[in-house]
């Protein structure tokens, strides 16, 4: 564990130094990237900056010098020790996961990395059985991960479908019981999924759609309209009314409206919609735990929760391998999304 | 005004039969676009009920009946055992003669018709089937004084009734032997014999499984039915015809029969679809009585009438929002309305454990529920009062502190990043802000693992020492009635390891732990909201601060803080409601535990309301649906009201105003 704390350290001396460069750099008029990254070179970056480049614009020595006093120092190390202890911690599960999941046995690892990694529990999963100790495990993998990509795929096109024509005609139109339309869409999604579980089990069960992955997706694309509905419909007040009318002057009925018009503007939208869409099924776990039965038709979510939870299919590498499987993909579209997120989460609460 | 009573008879007609009014009107497509609807309702109430059909008891019955086949085969029998002296009753043949107006001579062993032709068992002439098998049989076993007689004396010194004997035989080696029937088969035939020597028992049941309602009514008829009664007939089996079991040949046995019974809760289900469904086709009644009326009156009064094609191109013009709305409506209603509205009347009844249907029928309870809760009370012998006052104050201190720590956590980590000493600040941001992205049912899991007893967090805490300390401490190395009083109790983290999921003796430890996780979890949210409001604050701001010549920390005590705090206020109710809700924290972490047995009406030391719900609802050893939908209406209630508030207090609502 010495090796952390001498790591942290040093990350430490190394991002101070990095942002002493910068503020000295900054004063010295330069601007850009670069700094940065000629900054993360231990003392030639200082060196670099004060000696070797000329300064674009001359400055005041003193203000130069206010960067070297020891409480601006202290200042920057501490909000790197912050940053860094916090780093650490948000990096442990995630390297913790990945170590995990190259370790060749199937028990629950107690170093953060195996000392002989292995890719066995990757192969296991793709193949669908492999030997642990004395006993072959099987797992049905490729099934889960296919039923939840039809799932997905489906509840996608199905949610945009219902959702935007809906929204339309609630950003657009005036008529009776709108008002009361809107307050129960908003009211229905404060329920609790819990509360018609019985009632979708009992449903499924009368209409033989137990055990069906295909079916989630009629509860999915139902639970997708309230909220998205929402989503739209503020997006789409956003979109000038003038343009829908210039439309019904040159003789376009209200449809066309919709598609020549509505439908191009508000492809953003529906994109954030169609991409938020195809990932719930990934992450959903109660509804398929509940009315899908055998091994082979589950979604990913119920598979991977039962790698640790379900006593005869412990193993934790592979739950690793998969969770990895799992959210990579889902990981890097938020990261790189996150702006239109957490805009699109907020909305609902502050535009409406 | 003289003509008053054709418009009230063209009406009427509407109202009775949809469309004929219209048809009156001498409107045919209008006409026979509302009779369409009208067919249709007919249509799916007749072609789904069975009008007209008789009910039959032992079409609910598991096993197939006797072939005519084998009850042919065993007249057959009968007549050549009889050929060949080994019996000596006749009487089956001349039932069998009679039945089939044939005239049987038992003293030269031949059936003769009318006019005094031999006819061959065999032959076509001579019909038996399986009711007069039963019927026969049932009318031989009235020869036996008591019934009760074959139990208790047993059946050998019966067997001298050639006819059992005959039967018991052509069953096992003749045609449709062995092969062809199962245990069941063998047992409802008894039954079939049983029931028609013992009349007043097979009304009994009769009564009882042949409900008009639920085996004839179509759709909506049993619809209605449903959510009234909840089903009448629990399942029963049928265990008299034990008694007869000498019937069955070796090798079987005699099991119970039986009668399956109503299911309440797809009554229930069906009940409620079917009047959602009556509710579009009585809106569809509604404008279909109003047209028929104001047609009329248009036309008494000689006015000019819309042409139809013209009505119709308005109907759609007018009605385009609703004809749009119409699928997102439909879908819903009937699988989030449905649902929901299921719940909500679950609530009302005693659909527990001790009522799981076909085997026992749960009914309308009224507030019986609820009266349990709020009089701190028991049910089934489970503690569901206090126990839910215990998960409530614990669900509101898990939301209040969850949403608390995540907000502040969140400010606190946006005020750190815009530092303007932090270099690369989108690169720390997007590293920061994994916890989010990173789907949070798999960090969930994740930490269940590493915070198991024997999980990783544990064995690294031992090998730096931390176990040594906590033990000279006295945190550790303990049980919990030995680890003192107040402070140090609170302190208890285990006795071999540190129990940061299972420590049931110190469960605050337990819950303290959870609140603290769930901001690495919340946290990052928050921190990208608010460093987005950050860098959209007007700069003129600052630059006129520092004019006035405010410092750094009032700058951002007066301009920064207020700011954010009141552009990000908004979401907290939000994410208040998510906490409340939040089941992945507690569910793939502590499972709801430590404890939570039935002791505790298995709510466990961390199960917030909406786990519990889940406890109570999924697993297969609870099943206490009541309660848990009482729970959930509850939840509504609370969650429900404080959203909609929120909401009305928004621009996006008071626009719509």
């Amino acid at each position: 564990m010495a090796w952390l704390a001498w790591t942290v350290l040093i990350l430490i001396v190394l991002f101070t130094h990095q942002s002493l460069t910068h503020q000295i750099a900054e004063k010295y008029g330069h601007k850009g990237i670069r700094i940065g990254f000629i900054g993360l070179i231990p003392i030639f970056g200082l060196v670099y900056y004060m000696k070797i480049k000329p300064p674009l614009r001359p400055s005041n020595p003193g203000k130069v010098k206010s960067v070297f006093n020891l409480k601006n120092i202290l200042g920057t190390a501490l909000l790197y020790t912050e940053l860094i202890i916090l780093g650490v911690i948000v990096l442990v599960p995630v390297v913790y996961v990945i170590g995990t999941s190259l370790n060749p046995n199937s028990g629950i690892p107690t170093s953060i990395w195996p000392s002989e990694p292995s890719f066995k529990a990757f192969q296991f999963l793709f193949e669908g059985s492999a030997m642990y100790g004395s006993s072959e495990e099987t797992n049905e993998f490729i099934s889960w991960y296919i039923n939840t990509l039809q799932v997905a795929v489906l509840t996608m096109v199905f949610s945009v479908l219902f959702v935007t024509g809906t929204a339309y005609v609630f950003a657009r139109y005036k008529f009776k019981g709108k008002k009361v339309g809107l307050l129960t869409i908003l009211v229905l999604q404060m329920f609790p999924s819990f509360l018609g579980l019985i009632a979708i089990f009992t449903l499924f069960q009368t209409f033989g759609l137990l055990d069906q992955p295909l079916a989630l997706v009629i509860i999915y694309t139902a639970g997708a309209i309230p909220f998205n509905v929402w989503l739209i419909k503020g997006y789409l007040q956003g979109v000038p009314k003038e343009l829908d009318e210039s439309a019904k002057i040159d003789g376009a009925n209200k449809l066309q409206i919709f598609f020549r018009i509505i439908v191009p503007l508000s492809v953003p939208i529906i994109s954030f919609v169609a991409v938020t869409q195809f990932m719930a099924p990934w992450l959903d776990y109660i509804l398929p735990s509940f009315v899908i039965e055998s091994e082979e038709k589950w979604t990913l979510a119920v598979g991977i929760f039962r790698f640790i939870n379900d006593q005869s299919r412990i193993n934790y590498p592979a739950f690793s391998a998969a969770a990895i499987l799992v959210a990579v993909p889902i990981t890097v579209l938020y990261v790189v999304f996150q702006r239109y997120l957490i805009e699109g989460i907020t909305a609902g609460a502050n535009k409406g | 005004m003289t003509f008053k009573p054709l418009i009230l008879l063209k009406t009427l007609a509407s109202s009775l039969v949809w469309g004929t009014g219209q048809f009156l009107n001498k409107q045919w497509l209008k006409g026979l676009f509302f009779f369409s609807f009208f067919a249709v309702l007919i249509g799916i109430e007749w072609g789904t009920g069975s009008y007209g059909e008789p009910i039959s008891l032992y079409d609910q019955m598991a096993g197939n009946p006797i072939t005519v086949e084998t009850s042919k085969g065993y007249v057959n029998d009968y007549y050549y055992n009889l050929l060949d002296g080994k019996y000596e009753e006749t009487r089956l043949l001349e039932y069998v003669a009679e039945l089939n107006g044939l005239t049987y001579n038992a003293e030269l062993n031949v059936f003769a018709d009318d006019s005094g032709n031999p006819v061959q068992p065999e032959s076509n002439q001579i019909q038996f089937n399986e009711n007069d098998l039963y019927t026969f049989l049932a009318a031989e076993m009235t020869r036996i004084d008591a019934l009760e007689d074959f139990s208790t004396n047993g059946f050998e010194p019966l067997l001298e009734y050639d006819s059992f004997e005959a039967f018991q035989a052509t069953l096992i080696g003749g045609l449709g032997g062995r092969d062809n029937y199962t245990t069941d088969d063998y047992n409802k035939m008894l039954v079939q014999i049983l029931f028609r020597y013992d009349t007043d028992l097979f009304d009994r049941y009769a009564d009882l499984f042949t409900n008009r309602f639920h085996e004839n009514g179509g759709f909506f008829v049993k619809g209605v039915w449903g959510v009234i009664t909840l089903g009448v007939t629990p399942s029963r089996t049928v265990t008299e015809h034990y008694d007869l079991s000498f019937f069955i040949p070796d090798g079987f046995s005699r099991r119970g029969v039986e009668l399956q019974g109503n299911f309440s809760q797809q009554l229930l289900l069906r009940g409620i679809i079917s009047n959602l469904l009556l509710i579009y086709f009585v809106g569809i009644y509604i404008w279909n009585v109003r047209d028929a009326y104001k047609t009329s009156v248009l036309i008494q009064a000689n006015q000019s009438v819309r042409s139809e094609k013209k009505y119709f191109q308005d109907v759609y013009e007018n009605a385009f929002e609703y004809i749009v709305l119409m699928p997102a409506l439909f879908v819903i209603t009937f699988v989030s309305v449905m649902p929901i509205l299921f719940g909500m009347l679950v609530a009302f009844t005693n659909f527990d454990a001790q009522h799981i249907p076909p085997n026992n029928l749960f009914t309308w309870v009224g507030f019986e529920n609820f009266r349990v809760i709020f009089s701190l009370s028991e049910q089934g012998g489970l503690p569901f009062g206090s126990q839910f006052f215990r998960v409530f104050s614990w669900t509101l201190i898990w939301a209040f502190a969850s949403t608390f720590t995540v907000f502040f956590g969140g400010f606190v980590q946006a005020v750190v990043l815009s530092n303007k000493r932090i270099v690369f600040r989108k690169a720390w941001r997007s590293l920061l802000i994994l916890p989010w992205a990173i789907p949070a049912l798999i960090s969930q899991m994740i930490f269940n693992v590493m915070f198991r007893d024997r999980g990783w967090v544990n064995s690294v805490l031992e090998r730096v020492g931390v176990y040594d300390r906590l033990f000279e401490w006295g945190m550790l190395g303990r049980s919990y009635q030995e680890a003192g009083t107040g402070l140090q109790r609170l302190l208890y983290f285990g006795e071999d390891n540190i129990q940061w999921i299972t420590n049931e003796a110190n469960p605050w430890f337990v819950r303290i732990f959870i609140i603290t996780l769930n901001i690495w979890l919340g946290f990052p949210f928050f921190m990208a909201l608010m460093t987005g409001v950050m860098t959209s604050i007007d700069r003129s701001l600052y630059e006129a601060a520092e004019i006035d010549g405010a410092n750094g920390f009032q700058q951002f005590r007066f301009i920064t803080m207020p700011l954010v705090l009141f552009a990000t206020s908004p979401l907290l109710i939000m994410t208040f409601a998510q906490n409340f809700n939040n089941f992945g924290v507690i569910y793939f972490i502590t499972q709801g535990g430590p404890g939570g047995d039935f002791t505790t009406a298995f709510a466990g030391q961390t199960d917030i309301l909406i786990s519990w719900i889940y406890k109570l609802t999924t697993d297969a050893n609870v099943r206490w649906y009541s309660m848990a939908s009482v729970f959930s209406l509850l939840i509504f209630l609370i969650i429900g009201t404080l959203s909609a508030w929120n909401f009305t207090r928004t621009r996006a609502f008071k626009e719509e105003t």
